[in-house]
């Protein structure tokens, strides 16, 4: 196996499995904010402000993956 | 019953082209192709002012034998002009409807 | 559908949009495997750090400074025009500056404890964050930026590539003179990158109507055999005189043209394989003037470290040298449990600032990756849902970069009172 051959493999399993933790990880979330927001829907403003914002968290890490697959591939 | 004749009035109108009617025909066809006509201009102004700004940074690059800046500030200057002028195109349209 | 056809204006919207679809799917990349794609350009080089495009003095110049500056003027005009003739019933760019002043005005003071203008400290390097962040990420997908630039010639390219080769060689025979070195690099450079593909350019704009299959391979640039390798790098052993060489001679003068030379064929898989024939045509590179400022690492590293540095000196300020400085050196005499919990919360720094980094950077150089991969699959419409994306992705994007800059600047301004008084409640 030559290092060409392998690179775009590597890539792909690096953002495939990268993805796998955030995406669950933000259905999660989300799914407790609706929940948050079906109890008490007067507390729409921070709800939101503080979903985006840990939605972002959970967000960087597939960022990261993406990164790196980014890197295998093309350096 | 005096509304019948009314409404089919209102359908002639609406499908013919060369109207008798009102001045200001929003609907028909000469209205939808001067739209259509505006909306595609829109596109042509978009890449015609960032070719021109980059090819006549280009052009006198070469007159004046600097390196790449002039073609940068001639690039820069055509996306901005480009920009500028999608927003006041856009918003005439808009206006004018 | 009644409606549809009885109502001209929206008739001929609907065929004219059906028209360009057609026309996009048969000329980009799914057309150009039936034989069709007359629309189809070649994926530009993509690469990872930002391209010199100029120089000023010995100072190379980036593509994405030049895009950083664009950026900073633009913010500047939006200064000057909101703040010009300043109403007490603001309208226009003044209503526009008010309404982002005053939603993070709140924000801060919400974040902040709650008790109106506690924030304040906070607001200033919050708002500009979130300004200049946005900006730099919008104007980093106007059209013509990443598609109008220069061409790396083949002799660019090739003395960019030589220099890692060269360190190989001289670390492995220290008792070759240069010439000697330049040699056996670029034999190992032919023998490595002889099948990377280059576009072949026509003058001034990139061709169009020939797809990814249709850049021409190295081989086809630089004409060389494995006879002629052998011979250079026996040469370059036996201590020749290499100006002698006669197959040097030639590698050399076509690196310096840069021309394509033969023409060469495609596998397009299966049996069928196309004939493409561009001799005489300049081959290259696409290297783009500009770049969005926030796809280059450069910058978002700077944003980060300027936010994490106005951090560490808010704690400072709000705690005192001695009560922020307790956070990371602890006292030992509270446990080396608590010592290092301290230590990791120094290496915790050093992580946020690269975590701002990567996050604003992936998010970004992704967008445009995107970008680029949508306008080469469907040539004139698939880019359309893709720039709603980057707007919605530049505006979040620098929205989170300055939340995060509140929130740990609260975190770190929080006196170590509170954390004892929550660990005397368990």
């Amino acid at each position: 196996m030559e290092a060409d051959a392998i690179k775009p493999l590597a890539a792909a399993i690096a953002i495939g499995m990268g993805a796998l933790g955030p995406a669950l990880g933000i259905g999660l979330l989300a799914g407790k904010a609706m929940e948050a927001l079906g109890r008490n829907p007067e507390a729409v403003g921070p709800v939101q402000q503080n979903m985006i914002l840990a939605l972002a968290f959970a967000e960087a890490i597939a960022i990261y993956a993406l990164v790196i697959a980014i890197i295998i591939l093309f350096v | 019953m005096s509304d019948e004749p009314e409404s089919l009035n209102n359908d002639s109108e609406n499908g013919s082209s060369s109207s008798c009617s009102s001045e200001q025909t929003n609907s028909g066809w000469p209205a939808t192709i001067a739209l259509l006509g505006r909306v595609g201009g829109i596109g042509w102004f978009v890449g015609l002012a960032i070719a021109l700004g980059a090819y006549g940074g280009y052009w006198l690059d070469r007159q004046f034998e600097t390196a790449p800046v002039l073609t940068i500030i001639g690039l820069a200057l055509g996306v901005l002009t480009a920009f500028v002028g999608m927003i006041r195109l856009l918003s005439a349209i808009r206006r004018g409807r | 559908m009644g409606k549809l056809l009885s109502n001209p204006k929206l008739l001929v919207i609907a065929i004219a949009v059906f028209a360009v679809l057609l026309v996009s799917v048969a000329g980009g990349a799914l057309g150009a495997s039936f034989g069709l794609g007359f629309l189809s350009g070649p994926i530009p080089f993509i690469s990872i750090p930002a391209e010199r495009v100029a120089f000023i003095g010995s100072y190379p110049l980036l593509n994405s400074t030049i895009m950083f500056w664009f950026g900073g003027l633009i913010l500047l005009f939006i200064a000057w025009r909101a703040g010009r003739k300043p109403k007490d019933v603001p309208s226009g760019w003044q209503n526009l500056m008010e309404v982002i002043y005053e939603f993070f005005s709140n924000t801060v003071d919400g974040v902040a404890g709650g008790i109106p203008k506690a924030g304040r400290r906070f607001l200033a390097l919050v708002t500009t964050i979130f300004l200049v962040v946005m900006i730099i990420n919008w104007v980093g997908i106007l059209p013509g930026v990443g598609s109008v630039g220069r061409i790396e010639s083949i002799e660019e390219w090739a003395h960019h590539h030589l220099e890692e080769f060269e360190v190989e060689v001289e670390e492995a025979h220290p008792e070759y003179n240069h010439e000697q070195v330049e040699a056996a690099a670029l034999v190992h450079l032919l023998e490595e990158h002889g099948d990377d593909t280059f576009v072949a350019f026509d003058g001034v704009f990139v061709p169009l109507g020939r797809g990814e299959q249709a850049r021409v391979p190295l081989n086809k640039i630089i004409t060389f055999t494995e006879a002629d390798l052998h011979e250079i790098e026996e040469a370059v052993k036996n201590g020749d005189d290499l100006s002698h060489v006669e197959a040097l001679e030639n590698i050399h003068h076509d690196i310096e043209a840069g021309v394509v030379k033969s023409e060469f064929k495609y596998d397009e898989g299966g049996d069928k394989e196309k004939a493409y024939n561009f001799t005489g045509q300049t081959a290259g590179l696409l290297v783009p003037y500009l770049r969005g400022a926030s796809t280059d690492i450069n910058t978002t590293l700077a944003i980060a470290i300027v936010a994490m540095f106005t951090v560490q000196i808010w704690g400072f300020r709000a705690l005192g040298v001695r009560g922020y400085g307790g956070k990371f050196l602890v006292n030992p005499k509270k446990g080396p449990i608590a010592m290092f919990v301290g230590i990791l919360e120094g290496f915790g720094e050093i992580t946020r600032t690269i975590s701002f980094t990567f996050r604003l950077f992936g998010n970004m150089f992704a967008g445009e990756i995107l970008l680029i991969a949508m306008a080469f699959l469907l040539p004139l419409i698939g880019i359309i849902p893709f720039m709603g994306l980057e707007l919605f992705v530049g505006v979040i994007q620098a929205y989170i970069f300055a939340m995060l800059t509140l929130v740990f600047g609260v975190m770190a301004v929080a006196s170590h009172g509170d954390h004892d008084s929550h660990a005397e409640d368990h």
